[in-house]
């Protein structure tokens, strides 16, 4: 690839726009072109300047009850209803969302058998405190009949994953340990998981890592670090995949019926993206209200091998 | 009767769970492009309101840019009312270019830019091309769904984000020449 293609071409990638081959040509003229490579630099450094958040306009917050009031009204006691009382009042965000989970989601009571059956064979692990590697194949299925445990398992694990998120964003308890020191945060893990997370600061590509904190899904205490994306949080959760039967990493694959093998799926709940995978014998899930590339884009970067510091370039933005 | 209510309340649990939750986004958006706190709470107002009569036809997922096509739409009515702006079809991109020698602007410190310059390097773009900044930068949509916002063609996304940015890094580098 020379220059004047390199100059068509650099906004697209920089956009997270370009295609992987294209990418790859073009990363490698800006490792021989001082020239294009200052130019890639600009264009970061404007689309940092302006997406970093401080421009984003906070809109009143009269504004919601203001439209609300103004939309048409059924029965309203309804609507009230089914807001339980574990639920804190709370932000407006959650109190939309969480209202037609319970009635539009049948699999809500269908699932509850998967998850007693799971608790049921994880306290087994949790007591005995035995390192993850233990695999449970067959044990779900046994008890559940009729539905893919695996499918039932990934929705489960999804909802979890989704509260927990609204949870963290608005009981105010986003972080245990505020660090955008990748090692401050890992250590901090130290004797409060049986396992290490990998933790690593994105902040040159655009998504600092702002804090960890311990949280409980899947029945286990999990790993959670919080990045940021302008002024959106993601929760990347991540525990040893071997508490998972093995068809856990599947179900991703089960939901996006267009993806490949390897591509996990986005999934979408309540406007929030959700995305898992495993990767070296770490389940992840991340979860975010950014759009669904972004999102991707995130996980390419905690997927690709060198840590994002080191890479400054790299093709992690890609689609 | 009853079925007509449970429609109702139908509609209201899905508009309050797909598209409530981009209020932040629509007022951000509203109010970079209409330039004022009060018009972009008036026009987000009536935005959610047309999205609301016509969300019977919204049969995706993707609450967000939906909602900002329609606030965005709902801008430019706004703009053209109040301030005589003409519409995207008459904008003439070519007399909107920068002079050639800012190509590449040199040592264009954009890290110790502050918020200030940035808000006013913005504020000078024409609408269409800031309106292209704020999706991109700041909503972080792709250019396919840009274009489906806008009403215009990806090629066009490309080349009004292009001719922002040079406009932009242009401004900025002159700002910081003269203080």
């Amino acid at each position: 690839m020379d220059c004047t293609e390199t100059q068509i071409l650099i906004e697209s990638y920089g956009d997270g726009e370009l295609d992987l081959a294209h990418s790859l040509e073009l990363e490698q003229h800006l490792q021989e072109c001082a020239t294009c490579a200052q130019q890639y630099q600009q264009h970061r450094l404007l689309s940092t300047a302006i997406s970093r958040g401080s421009l984003y306009y906070q809109e009143p917050a009269s504004l919601r009850q203001r439209i609300e009031a103004t939309l048409p009204q059924v029965h309203p006691q309804l609507t009230a209803v089914p807001q339980t009382k574990t639920e804190p009042p709370a932000t407006t965000q959650v109190r939309g969302n969480t209202r037609p989970v319970r009635k539009l989601t049948p699999w809500h009571w269908t699932g509850v058998a998967v998850p007693m059956a799971f608790a049921a064979s994880l306290i087994f692990m949790t007591k005995t405190q035995t390192p993850a590697p233990v695999p449970l194949t067959g044990t779900p299925s046994t008890t559940v009949v009729e539905t893919p445990p695996s499918r039932l398992r990934e929705e489960q694990i999804t909802q979890e994953v989704l509260a927990s998120h609204v949870r963290s964003l608005m009981a105010k308890h986003l972080m245990d340990v505020p660090s955008t020191d990748q090692h401050t945060v890992k250590p901090w893990f130290n004797g409060k998981l049986d396992f290490s997370p990998p933790v690593t600061d994105f902040a040159p590509l655009g998504f600092p890592l702002v804090g960890g904190r311990l949280d409980y899904l899947d029945n286990r205490p999990v790993a959670a670090l919080i990045y940021k994306r302008r002024k959106h949080f993601i929760n990347l959760f991540i525990w040893p995949s071997g508490t998972n039967p093995p068809s856990a990493t599947g179900a991703a694959q089960v939901k996006g019926d267009k993806a490949t093998p390897s591509v996990p799926a986005v999934l979408t709940r309540q406007g929030y993206h959700i995305l898992h995978w495993t990767r070296s014998g770490m389940t992840y899930w991340a979860v975010s209200d950014l759009s669904e590339g972004e999102l991707e884009g995130f996980m390419c970067l905690v997927q690709s091998p060198q840590p994002g510091k080191q890479n400054p370039n790299g093709s992690a933005m890609g689609r | 009767m009853v079925e007509h209510q449970e429609a109702g309340h139908d509609k209201q649990a899905r508009f309050a769970q797909i598209v409530m939750p981009h209020l932040g986004a629509a007022y951000n958006l509203a109010r970079w492009l209409t330039g004022h706190d009060q018009d972009a709470e008036d026009v987000v107002q009536e935005a959610c309101l047309r999205a609301f009569k016509f969300f019977d036809s919204f049969h995706g997922t993707e609450g967000r840019p939906w909602l900002l096509g329609i606030v965005r739409n709902t801008c430019y009515t706004w703009l053209e009312q109040n301030r005589g702006h003409k519409l995207t079809a008459s904008f003439d991109e070519a007399t909107h270019d920068v002079p050639s020698d800012s190509d590449n602007p040199e040592n264009m410190l954009l890290r110790t830019l502050d918020d200030r310059l940035i808000r006013q390097a913005l504020n000078e773009l024409p609408v269409e091309f800031r309106e292209v900044m704020i999706l991109r930068e700041m909503e972080g949509l792709s250019y396919k769904e840009i274009a489906r916002i806008a009403g215009i063609q990806l090629g066009t996304v490309m080349s009004r984000l292009a001719r922002a940015r040079k406009r932009l890094q242009h401004h900025l580098a002159q700002s910081m020449a003269e203080e």
